[in-house]
């Protein structure tokens, strides 16, 4: 050809004006979403409703709607000597990281939220905070060991740094340790603890963790591999199990994945004489998927009617919050009620600690510096293992046949972490 | 090109399919130039020999060498840049190109042509082979023999050394093969060497001056296509696999040596 | 690129052997070319004048565009229908977690993402490209699943759980995501006109030639293997650039979720409805595909049946795509890539 034609001079005129508009409009200064309108606080709360991970958040909705009629919330905060009226924006996951991650942005940017509650699993929890502590929100975060919580989302997890916007409450592998250890004393075994993890963020914090604290208590640690999530073949590890002789059993897995390891184990007569599990077995639903081999499995409870806590909000005590439950669900009540509960208890609390709730730094110190009593007891984020994190004190519970309205409930059984609270029955060999 | 030694060599080269035999240690030599008419009975392996060359079937044995140098590990791209031309016995167009744009990839692939040179090659090839008013319509709506054209065509703009012709003839009607035999012999011209397989043995016999017949695989007889059509063993050949075609054109042909379609 | 790229009506031949006018441009294409850099201008302006609320869903869209026309360079130039190209999209962000847990700028590093992306594929080309057809979809589809299986085992990975971004926490949250925006422009800019380029080159005559016959385009001297691998592997390196953006994007990624076949059921979604080998056909599905979406989300699950529903109404009236059965009867062409040919004697 001979030459640059007449329209491709054009389009070459056009590029250039183009970066010029470009360039000219760089001086002036990029947009935000906006301000809200209105004396309105948005909270948004963010939980797996649908999804693998459904059965932590089955009574969540019911808080949602227990936590709007109380006085505090139907009534406003008051913030700086202005009342605000309160508007709760409730998000579904559907168990998907991405979907979290996708939510938690809505609820920045569409909903204008002014604070992010979210519940229920690293897989909530992390990307939840993550997006959070990116755009500048405060966010509490709780049901999720505190180690997955905190290394995972460092860039470096040998040298982590503090969060600034991100806080949350529960506990960790050293409160499961705690928990677990005084139930494996009072059972006669070999000392050798089976260790069922897998490939994920729970999984892999108990990994690093556990055989320190087994180590210390003069037990034998066995890890069973770091298997994907959804594995259906769990042959080997059983046998593995078998062979070392296992006595105790512990894991961290997603429920189902439980429910077809431990039927296998069954089948092929791994039998240990105390199960403690975590993770799973948190909820009467899970129990109906094994039946009987439920029976005499043992696990932590962070939560339950049993624990002497008062509703921070209207003094409602955690027996009458979980027969509330019961009665307006006809279903059992569960352990992330009082979890999900208190998310809004510190909500109230931080906003109603500040001048005004635009000022996210303020509300976010107001989390990373709140020490109170609510419905799951005291929570101080001030004096973590790290900043802003809040430890809970869990007990050990056992999975008993239940007196006829369920068929199997939570017995407290060990309080050696949490003495405050009442023992409920003996603790019982799974397989005597 | 101007050359004294050999074009083409097929030095014992063997191909099978499972129990049958395409190419039974066959050798083979063309010079520069040649024009060799290829006959023989069907499942003789004439297309197979074509693969062979071409490099669209890799031999299980033996050397096949283009101008002194062995190709045989060579594919079909490769030994087309290196001018081997063929067309496919069924047409093979790029139905959702242009016949234009057809005929442009072979000159700019296999013909190297770049930029405006690829344009005038394809413009001059699609003249020559009377497609021009064509050039704008999709290759999937040409009709046969459009479609044979377009073989030829997009062969002769790889601008071959070696032009490899598989029965371009058969369907046709006899104007349309004779229109055809003129393009070919005008591509000569050029001291192109073609291997032509053809079932209408008229238009072979016009255009070559060399036949070959082949039956399993084997080189039953090369020489003066008179001499080999007269040949004992070829009729034989046809003959005794009762191939209809083969022996109706070779019962024909000897005396009348191509008249009609040399005059298109 | 060929002559003839940019201009009007070539000459070639000469009387004797048969004028003919070679038009590669039109009046109508200098029009969609001047309104598309006008359109890229107005965009690349949204953070200054419509804020946050507006990027999001840009963002998402530009990613679309960005992904369709990459499939679309396979699928519908080279003829590789890819099941595995969310193989790519997780190779270019878990490269860019790489990156950013080294210490480079996250917004820095997105180039270098979608090189590993790009470099990825170049092995991989030499296994997958030995098939054809169904073999090869599944066969790129394997791939991907023991691409999402490694990185869920590969330490310091984050497992099944997933990873968040590092290296953000110093940027203002408006900045991170104008930049986000500008750099999702960017690929999906880069990706479309890429493809253009393409499609007009010699390349794109190739690639057309392969995918209409192979066994012709090597008769014809097209280096079959070699246009094939250019095709896969350029797409794997645009894909590995937007799996990086959107990575930046929602600063959290999982294997589970970005090693999904949904994402090339998507594209191929995309690419079909819109009409497959144009550069209109992958926009145009793109922004059908993200108007679905947007007006169905709110229907839960049912929003995949309707949006089936409407694939399967759409490739039944329509079957060479919204833009084949619009454009193609009306001899419609925004972005011309073939040789229309005027003036013969």
């Amino acid at each position: 050809m001979n030459g640059p034609s007449l329209p491709r001079r054009t389009l070459l005129k056009g590029v250039g004006l183009g970066a010029l508009a470009a360039g000219t409009a760089a001086c002036g200064s990029i947009k935000g979403s906006g301000d809200k309108a209105g004396d309105k606080i948005v909270i948004g709360f963010v939980s797996p409703q649908t999804g693998p991970l459904a059965g932590f958040a089955s009574g969540d909705r019911f808080v949602v709607d227990r936590v709007r009629g109380t006085a505090a919330y139907t009534g406003g905060f008051a913030v700086g000597g202005k009342t605000y009226d309160v508007e709760i924006v409730v998000k579904d996951t559907q168990s998907d990281p991405s979907r979290a991650s996708q939510v938690a942005r809505e609820l920045i940017l569409r909903d204008h939220a002014d604070i992010i509650l979210t519940s229920s699993t690293p897989e909530t929890t992390n990307p939840v905070a993550t997006v959070c502590e990116a755009q500048g929100i405060p966010c509490v975060s709780t049901v999720v060991p505190w180690e997955a919580w905190y290394f995972s989302r460092q860039a470096d997890p040998k040298n982590p740094k503090p969060f600034t916007y991100t806080t949350m409450f529960f506990f960790g592998v050293d409160q499961f340790g705690g928990c677990f250890v005084p139930m494996w004393e009072r059972v006669s075994t070999n000392k050798t603890v089976a260790g069922m993890f897998p490939n994920d963020a729970d999984g892999n914090a108990f990994r690093d963790a556990y055989p320190a604290i087994l180590k210390k208590s003069g037990y034998k640690w066995v890890d069973g591999g770091a298997y994907t999530d959804g594995t259906t073949a769990f042959s080997s590890m059983i046998s593995k199990f078998k062979s070392e002789e296992c006595e105790i059993f512990t894991n961290a897995p997603l429920p189902p994945d439980f429910n077809t390891m431990w039927r296998q184990a069954a089948q092929q007569g791994f039998r240990p004489k105390l199960a403690t599990v975590a993770k799973v077995l948190l909820f009467p639903a899970d129990t109906v998927a094994l039946g009987p081999l439920v029976k005499n499995i043992a696990t932590d409870s962070w939560w339950g009617p049993y624990m002497p806590n008062t509703s921070s909000l209207d003094g409602e005590s955690a027996k009458q919050l979980a027969e509330a439950y019961q009665s307006a669900s006809g279903k059992q009540w569960l352990q992330t009620l009082g979890s999900v509960y208190s998310l809004f208890e510190i909500a109230q609390k931080a906003f109603t600690s500040v001048d005004t709730p635009r000022d996210r730094r303020a509300v976010a110190t107001a989390l990373q510096k709140l020490n109170y009593s609510g419905i799951s007891g005291v929570l101080d984020f001030t004096r973590g293992p790290v900043p802003g994190v809040a430890i809970q004190q869990p007990v050990g519970v056992q999975w008993k046949e239940g007196d006829g309205r369920f068929p199997y409930e939570m017995v407290v059984v060990d309080n050696s972490l949490n003495p405050a609270v009442k023992i409920g029955a003996d603790l019982t060999p799974t397989n005597p | 090109m101007v050359s004294t030694g050999p074009l083409l060599e097929l030095d014992r080269v063997t191909k099978r399919f499972g129990q049958v035999t395409v190419a039974d240690e066959l050798s083979l030599t063309v010079r520069p130039g040649d024009a060799v008419g290829v006959v023989g009975p069907n499942g003789a392996g004439k297309t197979s020999l074509f693969g062979i060359v071409s490099g669209d079937l890799r031999p299980d044995s033996g050397q096949v060498r283009l101008g002194g140098r062995n190709v045989t590990s060579f594919d079909a791209a490769v030994r087309c840049r290196l001018g081997v031309g063929r067309t496919h016995q069924v047409p093979r167009p790029f139905e959702d190109m242009t016949v234009f744009e057809n005929v442009l990839v072979a000159a700019q692939q296999g013909g190297g042509a770049r930029g405006r040179e690829g344009f005038r090659t394809t413009a001059r090839v699609l003249a020559g082979t009377g497609l021009s008013d064509l050039a704008d319509r999709p290759a999937g709506r040409l009709g046969l023999p459009h479609r044979k054209r377009l073989e030829l065509a997009r062969a002769l703009a790889t601008r071959p050394r070696l032009l490899l012709l598989d029965e371009v003839a058969g369907g046709l009607t006899d104007p349309e093969v004779a229109e055809l035999v003129g393009m070919i012999q005008a591509a000569r011209a050029d001291g192109l060497a073609v291997v032509w397989i053809e079932h209408v043995v008229r238009a072979l016999t016009s255009t070559v001056d060399r036949l070959i017949c082949l039956a399993g695989g084997r080189v039953v007889a090369d020489g003066l296509p008179a001499d080999v059509l007269a040949s004992p063993e070829v009729k034989e050949v046809f003959l005794g696999t009762g191939s209809v075609g083969g022996v109706g054109g070779v019962g024909g042909v000897p005396e009348g040596g191509g008249g009609d379609g040399a005059r298109a | 690129m060929t002559a003839g790229t940019g201009g009007g009506a070539v000459t070639a031949g000469t009387a004797a052997e048969g004028r003919f006018a070679v038009r590669r441009w039109s009046r109508t294409a200098s029009v969609a070319a001047a309104g598309s850099v006008v359109a890229v201008a107005a965009l690349a302006g949204v953070p200054y004048y419509a804020g946050t609320s507006a990027e999001q869903p840009l963002v998402t869209l530009f990613c679309l565009v960005a992904l369709a026309s990459l499939w679309n360079l396979m699928a519908g130039f080279a003829g590789l229908t890819s099941f595995g190209q969310q193989a790519y999209l997780g190779a270019g962000a878990y490269a860019l977690y790489a990156a950013a847990s080294m210490g480079l700028d996250p917004f820095a590093a997105i180039p270098l993402a979608a090189a590993a992306a790009g470099v990825l594929s170049l092995p991989v080309s030499f296994a997958v490209l030995r098939l054809s057809g169904g073999h090869f979809a599944v066969a790129t589809w394997v791939l991907a699943e023991i691409l999402r299986l490694a990185v869920t085992l590969a330490p310091s990975a984050g497992g099944n759980t997933g990873v968040s971004l590092p290296g953000v926490s110093g940027y203002d949250a408006l900045l991170r995501q104008a930049l986000t925006y500008w750099w999702a422009l960017a690929v999906a800019v880069c990706s479309v006109a890429g493809v253009y380029a393409l499609a007009r080159s010699r390349f794109g005559l190739d690639a057309r030639a392969v995918h209409s016959d192979p066994v012709a385009a090597a008769s014809a001297g097209v280096a079959v293997g070699r246009t094939r691998r250019w095709a896969y592997c350029l797409s794997a390196f645009g894909t590995g650039a937007v799996g990086a953006v959107l990575f930046a994007n929602t600063l959290y990624t999982q294997p589970g979720s970005v090693f999904g076949v949904q994402h090339s059921v998507a594209m191929m979604f995309m690419v079909v409805i819109g009409g497959i080998g144009t550069i209109e056909g992958p926009i145009l599905g793109a922004l059908v595909f993200f108007a679905l979406q947007q007006a169905l989300s709110g229907y839960g699950p049912w929003y995949l049946v309707l949006l089936g529903a409407a694939g399967i109404a759409i490739t039944l009236f329509a079957p060479r795509g919204l833009w084949g059965s619009l454009a193609a009867p009306r001899g419609w062409s925004l972005f011309p890539i073939g040789h229309h040919i005027s003036g013969t004697s």
